[in-house]
């Protein structure tokens, strides 16, 4: 059997996908498990891949996800376990896992089967190298990246739902309050997302476009040397590039910007880079994974509708 | 023979790397272009013990060593490659030292732990307007008067002029106390530049390390205090020899500090840098560049290093004359400022036109280091004079 | 209050240079270095015993030259064993070693960075029987209480727990000191001591370690429709 946790909806269905077929090639049965108040949702998960769903109806604390999964694991052995990788999934993984002796493997990027074996892989040392990695024994415990793997729905599936109870013990982590996150100070070189502006923007003003962009994505405002050191639109603490900061996100989209060798140099350790530029000739181009030939003023703000 | 440094040397490089990274490169630029280092980075080195690093315990310095002292300018150097945060650094390492060694029980008490606090600016004020390598033409005198001594001349080219001023404190100061004697007739004094009556100082515009000033000093019947005399009368030109030999594997250790971060933001450039099709660094004209520079850079390190050691050595372990300190630092003062020049100008030529931009931050380097070249802390013509010295023998002396 | 920080000694991740022939990881000769995150636990480890009172003692999972590091900073002694293992194996071995210290807290950094796994908090604090506070970037001390801020995904959450507890610190909780020469020269007169405890069961076997094409992709999108899909699935 593998089971399926998430308290993400997302990220809950992204993993049945993936559990599907994972579950399809070994032979196996796949069970969502669902630890919610009111739960309205079991029926989805097996329009989402689920055979079953085992649904708690409780509170959600890591503490008694910890609890519940690992009842449902003495019970009925899993061979493999799915996590959904939010920061939750990535504390209850190894927890479970350590209650078992079980290896645990975080943020798997690639399933494979060999000789009907999972294998898994994840990102090591500073992001730069990728681990292939098995399990010696089981249950199998893994997390996956939330928006790593796309979701698939079929409402003509069928499936079991069944309420069960886990004796919960009293959590020892007490909650208090939950705040929300407000904007924090800039350190450009550990953002994920970094929306960066060149030349090709006009004026100051039009900086607007970037800023509303990177907003969207959740990132932060970098820009070219010319942005800051000459024009003095942005202060430094913004400014990518050798002389400036070396940066290393996930996603870097330059916009406006040529591509000067200090630059590049600057975002060599970027995951993934994108670039708009109006001139299909800009370095840039040679130096990115993504590009379009266009217009800023008119690409970006239909970016940031689409985004929205 | 074992040419590695202590775990404790090593951990401790470490240790000033992070904290010049933090807290000084950021500012490098910004010190260039306003010729002045922040008070707060003069702070942020007094709470980590960088200033007066040699100066010891009691006075609230750190006791170091001129290995370890060597380590923390090479890494200083690295984070500010014009030099003058290094220069503030040096002086007051090498010459609070002479302090600490010869000064008065008073003197030491009373001024040492200002510096070591980054209260006072401690440096050299040797060079007077007739030359500065020929002590015997120094016109700056000192008398006896009553329980007062009294100083008269003036002195230029001095590091520091504007920040003794500004924050209080003073000179070393080579004065002639018995004309007639030659080098033999020359004290050491302290000498206190800021609000004292008869002390007038202005600064000059110069070519580099614009962020430490450099002027003169005019001494007008300045009293000072008895104990401001360090160690004993007529006896001055040794501890001055010996000072400088303090201080000047602490340039050379400068230079290739400077020299250093310079080569690698060179490699570093021509990775990246592309023409005709590939990286400058895939061709081999670059590459005998980058061997010839890192071997340049290697021996002028060894140098540093090895001075640094035997000064260590004679200091802890009453090893080797002052004639063989001095050769081994006049080595290594005569080639590594040379050799940084070269290899800070080279790398700049690698980068092209942005090398000769102020954002690349490397011309500050050049302007920097050509410092020690044109003679600061001793002209490298002196090194030469004092390598045939002690090769050739006395006797074949010219002057 | 005594409070055990758990360190891993990792390499210079810079460094590190790849075999272009193999892909493999080039690690020999290159410098090695505290963990980033552990340098956090361990300067609020020390930030705690200053207020407090109490000690520190650096659980290190490398060599000597992290261990006189974490002397350098503050810690009053520190045990070193070698970190040749998975996480299970890790958490296993820093439990029975734990077992025969008496502690008020444990503090880890969240996760090291060459794994990212964020495992071995967790896993200990299960191993132990002990509460754990994953994510936290503030802390205080009340009354044998722990009171945290964790930094969760889009919301802060105030928690706490009774001692002993272990809880694991991001990097914004605080600037991790620089230990100065005098400092380091002090660290020498205090006691490492190496422990080599059995080699524990893996969970998890490594078949390869293998570098990624850095080389840039270089498509040219047609319209902003397709840049955004691109986008969206960049991102996560």
């Amino acid at each position: 059997m593998i089971f399926t946790f998430s308290e993400d909806y997302e990220t809950a269905i992204e993993i049945l996908a993936k559990g599907r077929e994972i579950a399809d090639s070994l032979r196996l049965e796949l069970a969502a498990i669902s630890i919610i108040k009111h739960d309205d949702i079991a029926n989805t998960y097996i329009f989402c891949g689920a055979d079953k769903v085992y649904s708690i109806d409780s509170e959600l604390h890591a503490d008694i996800v910890v609890d519940c999964l690992f009842s449902l694991i003495n019970q009925h052995k899993p061979e493999i376990l799915l996590i959904g990788g939010t920061r939750l999934g990535k504390e209850i993984a190894p927890r479970i896992a350590q209650k078992f002796g079980a290896g645990c493997v975080t943020d798997c990027v690639d399933f494979s089967l060999e000789h009907e074996k999972l294998m898994v892989k994840r990102f090591v040392l500073g992001g730069r190298f990728i681990a292939a990695q098995r399990f010696l024994r089981n249950p199998q415990i893994i997390t996956v990246p939330p928006r790593r793997f796309g979701k698939k729905l079929d409402t003509a599936r069928t499936g079991e739902i069944i309420k069960t109870s886990a004796k919960l013990a009293e959590p020892r982590v007490q909650v208090l309050e939950i705040k929300d996150k407000s904007s924090q100070m800039l350190r450009i070189e550990e953002a994920d997302i970094i929306v960066s502006a060149g030349r090709g923007v006009k004026k100051k003003e039009d900086l607007v476009l970037i800023e509303s962009l990177a907003k969207a994505l959740g990132g932060v405002v970098g820009c070219s040397r010319s942005v800051a050191a000459d024009l003095k639109w942005l202060p430094d603490e913004h400014w990518v590039g050798l002389s400036g900061h070396k940066v290393k996100p996930k996603l870097y989209i330059a916009i406006g910007i040529s591509g000067q060798v200090q630059h590049i140099a600057g975002i060599r350790d970027a995951k993934t880079i994108i670039a708009i530029n109006s001139d299909p000739n800009a370095p840039i181009f040679k130096a990115c994974d993504y590009g379009i030939v266009g217009d800023l003023y008119e690409i970006v703000p239909k970016l940031i509708e689409i985004l929205q | 023979m074992d040419f590695s440094f202590t775990e404790e040397q090593e951990l401790f490089r470490k240790s000033v790397r992070e904290f010049c990274e933090k807290k000084i490169a950021p500012k490098a630029n910004e010190i260039d272009e306003k010729g002045e280092i922040p008070r707060e980075v003069l702070d942020d080195m007094a709470a980590f013990g960088l200033l007066g690093i040699t100066i010891s315990q009691e006075y609230g310095g750190s006791g170091a060593d001129f290995i370890t002292a060597a380590i923390a300018t090479e890494e200083i150097a690295r984070a500010d490659i014009s030099m003058a945060i290094a220069v503030y650094y040096l002086v007051e390492a090498g010459w609070g030292f002479l302090i600490n060694r010869y000064g008065s029980k008073k003197a030491q008490e009373e001024l040492l732990p200002d510096v070591t606090k980054g209260k006072t600016f401690l440096g050299i004020a040797s060079t007077e307007a007739a030359g500065g390598s020929d002590v015997a033409a120094l016109s700056t005198t000192m008398t006896k008067e009553g329980e007062r001594l009294v100083v008269n001349g003036s002195k230029t080219f001095i590091s520091g002029v504007r920040e003794a001023a500004k924050y209080g404190g003073g000179y070393v100061t080579v004065v002639k106390t018995s004309p007639e004697l030659a080098h033999k007739g020359l004290s050491l004094c302290y000498l206190p530049v800021k609000d004292v009556p008869g002390i007038t100082t202005n600064v000059f515009k110069q070519m580099g390390r614009d962020g430490i000033s450099t002027g003169a000093i005019i001494i007008k019947n300045v009293a000072i205090p008895a104990h401001y005399l360090i160690g004993d009368w007529n006896n001055g030109f040794y501890y001055a020899m010996e000072g400088f030999n303090c201080a000047r594997p602490l340039v050379a250790a400068a230079c290739i500090g400077a020299a250093g971060k310079a080569l690698e933001s060179g490699i570093e450039y021509i990775k990246e840098r592309r023409a005709f099709g590939s990286p400058l660094a895939k061709f081999e004209g670059m590459q005998f560049q980058v061997a010839d520079a890192y071997a340049k850079l290697e021996s002028a390190r060894l140098l540093v290093y090895k001075a640094a050691w035997m000064l260590d050595q004679m200091y802890t372990k009453n090893r080797f004359s002052h004639k063989e300190i001095n050769k081994a630092v006049a080595v290594a003062k005569l080639v590594a400022p040379t050799v940084a020049f070269d290899i800070i100008k080279d790398v700049l030529i690698w980068h092209g036109a942005y090398g000769y931009t102020k954002e690349a931050g490397l011309e500050k380097g050049l302007r920097g280091v050509a410092s020690y070249i044109m003679g600061a802390e001793g002209a490298q013509n002196i090194m030469k004079l004092i390598i045939s010295r002690e090769l050739l023998g006395k006797e074949f002396a010219p002057y | 209050m005594d409070i055990i920080v758990c360190i891993k000694q990792i390499f210079d991740l810079g460094q590190i240079m790849v075999d272009t022939a193999t892909k493999h990881p080039i690690t020999e000769g290159v410098a090695r270095k505290i963990s980033d995150f552990d340098k956090n636990a361990l300067e609020e480890a020390l930030r705690i015993k200053e207020k407090h009172g109490g000690t520190v003692l650096a659980l290190i999972g490398g060599a000597k030259e992290a261990a006189k590091e974490a002397l350098s900073m503050g810690a009053d002694e520190a045990v070193i064993y070698s970190a040749d293992s998975d996480s299970l194996g890790t958490a296993t071995i820093l439990a029975e070693i734990i077992h025969k210290i008496k502690y008020d807290l444990i503090l880890c950094g969240e996760a090291s960075i060459d794994e990212f796994s964020f495992q071995i908090g967790p896993r200990l604090a299960e191993t132990l029987g002990i509460p754990v506070l994953t994510y936290v970037r503030e802390m205080e001390l009340k009354d044998n209480e722990v009171v945290v801020e964790r930094n969760l995904e889009n919301r802060y959450e105030v928690a706490k727990a009774r001692l002993p507890a272990l809880v694991t610190v991001a990097k914004e909780i605080n600037e991790p000191r620089i230990p100065t020469l005098l400092q380091i020269l002090d660290a020498s007169k205090k006691t490492i001591t190496e422990v080599s405890p059995a080699k524990p069961a893996a969970g998890v076997e490594t078949l390869s370690i293998l570098a990624i094409e850095m080389k840039r992709k270089e498509v040219i999108l047609k319209d902003t429709e397709n840049l955004a899909r691109v986008i969206i699935s960049e991102k996560s």
